[in-house]
């Protein structure tokens, strides 16, 4: 845990000063988007001990939707694929609707290819291309200089444009949302660092570092590996000066992250066993594991000037001279080097051996994944992050047998859990933080890259997501974590700030149209096109009833059943009109408030039924605007900051 | 002294739209059978009277506070100071040639009266240390708050106030929220922190912030709202919609649904929101302006800042927020590396005669009052995860220990030391044949409980709370021969 300086002004403060001009970067090779084949039902695979598989009743579009926001900020795909998802069997759609690969084409689809080219698998890349003059850079003209890694003026880099670059690629059709939610999880909350103690070259380092291992098929052993051996986390926690005399023998360090590598990475206390057996043995044994991890530098990468920027995350744990010329000694610098392979700790009461850190750093991955307490608790953390706020002692059990079964394969576990009967139970609670929240109300809002890169960097998420305490990269407990659902339904200033940002900028999720210089330099024009979008009824009209109940479902994923009549009466009048409910009953009285009851009959409730049957022009701009009220006041609702687990 | 407002400058004066505003707060507080005097908040500004209240301020990390605390050169025990010298020296910024140079260089002298121990202040908390000298300061030694070295669980320990808990489950109640409780239903827990801690919280599952403010901002508390000039402005339209919403549906859905229904939160911070948050801006804006003080000062926390700014809103706004108890917090105390530069930034910030407490109490002290000064009023605790090892690791810092001192600091705080300051065992063999001292992995050995001493402080805010909101304080851990239960004046 460590402080935390690098606040929400002050990467507002940077945002606003940036004054220069991107250079011109080189852009990535296109051709990574690849379209997963429809694949037999591995009903086998996906059914893990302890999990139901949720029934064919069950699955529908509401569950298909629910599963998209849990573990992909709702997603990018089109009403078709979603619809066809809820008619193919839950174990076959899931398979297509998560997955690890650079590219799922049908959960976020590339859209064109101008995102999706690029492969969206590294911040690195991204940042790079965005920030570029490339013709083809999608991004608006006046945004690019947001996203450098260094101002021309400035001697450090700056994390304004990482954080920006993030929240790009978590609404850029092309990029795998699930994949990136895993990697933020991994990065944010499971083996959380902070940019204030890692910097901004190493944390954007670790994160695709992170997406490479997930991509590559590594399970949860392998992904902890990888972070473990990290060299942000080494810069981090301070472990990579850490040394063993060469000499003496004597240790020279400290043991922060011999502490957290247990309790972070595999949720192990030390509370099941003697306590001065974890502190003592362990722990400080861990401590000497993590000796020999130097970092190395790159003299002037990203052209900084400052040698903090030049650090890498890849550790070469031999004894070497790095690009600066410096001496490093990673293999003299370890715990009993002369011993080599045989250089071994006693750790979890097992040997742990190796000739470096690396070394054993593999050894003991499966013995911790294996303790008895991270069994136990691992899959409850990543299910409490991903669906569940509260999780009972059965559910815990299931869990438990779960992730016995699949046998650390992170990808097996979390298909089978969003498709068994424990996700889709009405009892199931999960509160968005703001991260979650903003992506899954800009994700659904957002309907197609133009209008994503089209528009100012303001008006995407990741400014909202700061005022309201979610800041990339800097989590809030530091190494415990960022903002997490509870955190935020705690907030009372998170749901102020939400309010503030609808009511006063409603134009965020509203706006309709904006010219905008693509990377050609041509001026063009964005405009919101609801209307290819929102699916009409069956005779072919937009009708105010439906289109406030699709856009309910498309919002909140509940299929209906918190829509309650007051919220139907207020939605419906801001698509029919613009205007509030009680402005469009009585001008005169403004503030008069209408109950369940007022508007379940008489001449209310004829209003609010002749309102639902009303035919909207969906391609009449001012219409498109409406919508935007409706979505404004929709998701402002507490069904925004909260949702259960099954529904109708 | 009894001090008065003065009447209400033409800048301040009631505008229009803040004017509608109350119209509209008082027609909502009538509506919901609220006993507040609302028309007396526009004509007299006179600052309510501050119920006695503990503050309890955080320090997240872990924080080494025998930092803070060190032996006087001339310490009864020189092989004592002879080892935490040899232990405790690369943890400073300067290579000292002695202890005594160290001494002189980096702490300020202090006596406790009543033991006549000497021992130094770190010169970071020069504030801290003239407070000490006016007897305004308890320094309660050997002292945990938890049995574990884990920052979550400790944290957890420390916001409940059950040092022996073991079960880290964060939705609980927390000793503030407990507190609260037991003055009465209408009583709140402050959080002036940018997010509400456990310590906050109460005890019924499903409806833990009933009795919680969140006031983040004492300056911007309320919701925004639409705009009485342009009714018909999107952001009229929407303050509009949502408001109506909100006002029907928070009422409808407490009858419709149990008590645990997930989206009672957000109706209540609905409520809170419009009921405090209008209060709250319109009383402000009538009384004093945020001290010059306060606006100008500068710390290494902005964070910290502005919870220094919201506690002195608060004393003006005492009976608006219905205040029993206030929650502050201060990150950055987990020094494994690096120890100095990042404690003496964080002491200096507290307790610096330029920090954000010595400013803040100064411009309490300012405010006007009826009888009994706000200042007078607040005793604030700092509580931390754990304490920190003795022996300085290999990059000059501490690791996570357990054992530490708890200060308390207030006008009515009977100052002091309580407790061995420096335990001679620290310098002695143990079974073992280790001398702590000496040795890696060794901590202060907690003896004195903490819920201990927080039920004298929760006596002091109430006679008969402290039982109640520790239940086991009266059987827990208490080093021989020290009274806590005279910490505070008349507790």
């Amino acid at each position: 845990m460590r402080n935390q300086a690098v606040t929400r002004s002050a990467v507002l403060l940077a945002a606003t000063l940036i004054a220069s001009v991107a250079q011109a970067q080189p852009r990535i090779d296109p051709g990574r988007d690849r379209v997963p084949p429809t694949l037999p039902s591995p009903a086998g695979e996906l059914q893990l001990e302890g999990l139901t598989l949720v029934t064919r009743t069950a699955w529908n579009t509401a569950a298909v939707r629910r599963v998209l926001q849990s573990f992909a900020f709702g997603g990018m795909a089109d009403e078709a694929h979603i619809l066809a998802w809820s008619n193919m069997p839950p174990e076959q759609a899931i398979v297509q609707m998560l997955d690890f690969e650079a590219v799922n084409a049908r959960l976020s689809p590339p859209d064109g290819g101008t995102a999706a080219e690029i492969g969206c698998t590294s911040l690195t890349d991204l940042q790079n291309f965005w920030s570029s003059d490339a013709p083809d850079n999608p991004v608006r003209e006046s945004d690019r200089p947001y996203h450098v890694m260094l101002y021309d003026n400035d001697s450090f880099v700056t994390p304004v444009g990482l954080i920006l670059t993030w929240g790009r690629a978590m609404h850029t059709r092309g990029c795998n949302p699930f994949l990136h939610r895993m990697a933020f999880y991994l990065t944010n909350y499971h083996a959380s660092i902070h940019i204030q103690n890692a910097g901004v070259a190493l944390i954007r380092d670790y994160y695709d570092d992170m997406v490479s291992a997930l991509v590559s098929g590594a399970d949860f052993v392998g992904l902890m590996y990888h972070a473990a051996r990290n060299g942000a986390l080494a810069f981090a926690y301070g472990h990579a000066l850490n040394y063993v005399h060469p000499q003496t023998g004597a240790f020279v360090g400290n043991d922060d992250f011999a502490r957290e590598y247990f309790q972070l990475l595999f949720s192990i206390q030390g509370t099941s066993e003697d306590p001065d057996y974890h502190e003592n043995v362990s722990i400080e044994n861990n401590a000497r594991l993590l000796t020999g991890m130097m970092l190395d530098q790159v003299p002037d990468r990203f052209g900084s000037t400052n040698p903090g920027d030049w650090f890498v995350s890849g550790i070469d744990f031999t004894d070497h001279q790095d690009a600066a010329g410096r001496r490093i000694y990673n293999r003299t610098a370890h715990y009993e080097f002369r011993m080599g392979d045989e250089s071994c700790l006693e750790i979890l009461h097992q040997r742990v051996c190796g000739a470096t850190a690396d070394a054993k750093l593999l050894a003991l991955g499966p013995v911790a994944a294996a303790h008895p307490e991270s069994m136990a608790n691992t899959p409850l953390k990543l299910i409490r992050f991903f669906a569940d706020a509260v999780i009972d002692e059965t559910e815990a059990a299931a869990l438990r047998t779960a992730w016995v079964d699949a046998e650390w394969d992170l990808l097996r576990f979390l298909r089978a859990y969003a498709i068994s009967t424990l996700f889709h139970d009405p009892g199931r609670v999960q509160y968005w933080s703001a991260f979650e929240r903003n992506l899954i109300v800009h994700n659904a809002n957002t309907l197609d890259n133009e209008e994503s890169f089209a528009r100012a960097f303001y008006a995407g998420p990741t400014i909202r997501m700061i005022e309201q305490g979610a800041l990339v990269f800097a989590p809030i407990r530091d190494v415990f974590g960022g903002q997490t659902g509870t955190d935020a339904a705690n907030d009372r200033f998170v749901f102020k700030n939400a309010w503030t940002a609808n009511v006063n900028t409603p134009g965020v999720l509203a706006q309709v149209q904006e010219e905008y210089r693509d990377g050609s330099g041509e001026a063009e024009r964005w405009q919101k096109r609801w209307d290819e979008v929102v699916p009409p009824d069956p005779d072919g009209v937009h009708r105010v009833g439906s289109v406030a109940d699709w856009l309910w479902n498309r919002f909140i994923a509940d299929g209906g059943q918190n829509f309650d009549v007051v919220a139907k009466a207020q939605t419906y009048s801001l698509l029919a009109t613009g205007f509030d409910f009680g402005a469009l009953v009585d001008p005169e009285r403004l503030d008069a408030r209408y109950t369940s009851d007022d508007l379940s009959d008489g001449e209310l409730r004829a209003t609010v039924e002749s309102l639902a049957g009303l035919s909207l022009d969906l391609s009449d701009l001012r219409v498109q605007y409406q919508i935007g009220m409706a979505v404004n006041f929709i998701t402002m609702l507490p069904y925004a900051f909260a949702a259960e687990g099954g529904s109708p | 002294m009894n001090r008065q407002c003065q009447p209400a400058s033409p800048q301040v004066d009631v505008s229009r739209r803040r004017f509608l505003r109350t119209a509209l707060y008082a027609g909502l507080a009538s509506g919901m059978g609220a006993t507040v005097p609302l028309r007396a908040w526009s004509q007299d500004c006179a600052i309510a009277e501050m119920p006695r209240t503990l503050v309890n301020v955080m320090l997240q990390g872990g924080a080494d506070l025998r930092f803070l605390f060190m032996p006087a050169p001339g310490h009864p025990d020189p092989v004592y100071t002879g080892l935490i010298w040899q232990a405790r020296r690369v943890l400073y910024d300067s290579e000292y040639p002695d202890y005594e140079t160290l001494f002189e260089n980096e702490y300020l002298p202090a006596q406790d009266n009543r033991t006549g121990l000497q021992f130094g202040i770190h010169r970071d908390a020069e504030w801290l240390w003239r407070q000490f000298g006016e007897g305004r300061v308890a320094v309660v030694c050997n002292a945990y708050c938890s049995r574990n070295r884990r920052h979550d669980q400790s944290i957890l320990n420390a916001d409940a106030g059950e040092p022996e808990l073991e079960v880290l489950n964060f939705d609980r109640n927390g000793w503030g929220g407990r507190l609260v409780e037991y003055l009465g239903p209408h009583v709140n827990s402050v959080e002036l922190g940018d997010s509400v801690s456990t310590f906050n919280k109460g005890s019924v599952p499903g409806a833990r912030l009933d009795q919680v403010v969140h006031a983040e901002d004492m300056r911007d508390m309320a919701l925004a709202a639409g705009s009485v000039e342009n009714p018909a402005s999107a952001r009229s339209v929407l303050a509009r919609a949502l408001s109506s919403w909100y006002d029907v549906r928070s009422q409808e859905t407490r009858s419709e649904q149990p008590a645990d229904w997930p989206w009672h939160a957000f109706y209540r911070h609905y409520e809170s929101l419009r009921d405090f948050g209008g209060r709250v801006e319109e009383r402000l804006s009538q009384c004093q302006p945020l001290a010059e003080s306060l606006q100008s000062m500068q710390l290494a926390s902005s964070g910290f800042a502005q919870q220094c700014r919201n506690l002195y809103d608060l004393c003006q706004v005492p009976d608006v927020l219905q205040v029993g108890a206030v929650s502050m917090n201060y990150g950055g105390w987990d020094t494994h590396d690096g120890e100095a530069g990042e404690i003496r930034r964080n002491l200096s910030d507290l307790f610096a005669s330029s920090g954000g407490l010595a400013t803040t109490t100064a411009a309490i002290e300012e405010l006007p009052y009826r009888d009994v000064s706000p200042a007078s009023q607040l005793v604030f605790y700092f509580a931390s995860d754990f304490g920190r090892q003795l022996v300085a690791n290999g990059t000059a810092g501490t690791d996570h220990g357990r054992g530490t001192y708890s200060v308390l600091i207030g006008q009515q705080v009977r100052g002091g030391v309580y407790g061995e300051m420096f335990p001679q065992r620290e310098a002695a063999p143990d079974a073992d044949g280790r001398i702590p001292l000496q040795t890696p992995g060794a901590d202060i050995e907690g003896q004195t409980s903490t819920d201990r001493l927080l039920a004298t402080a929760a006596d002091w805010v109430s006679p008969g709370a402290g039982a109640v909101v520790f239940p086991a304080a009266s059987g827990s851990g208490l080093e021989p021969g020290v009274d806590v239960g005279t910490l505070l004046a008349d507790a």
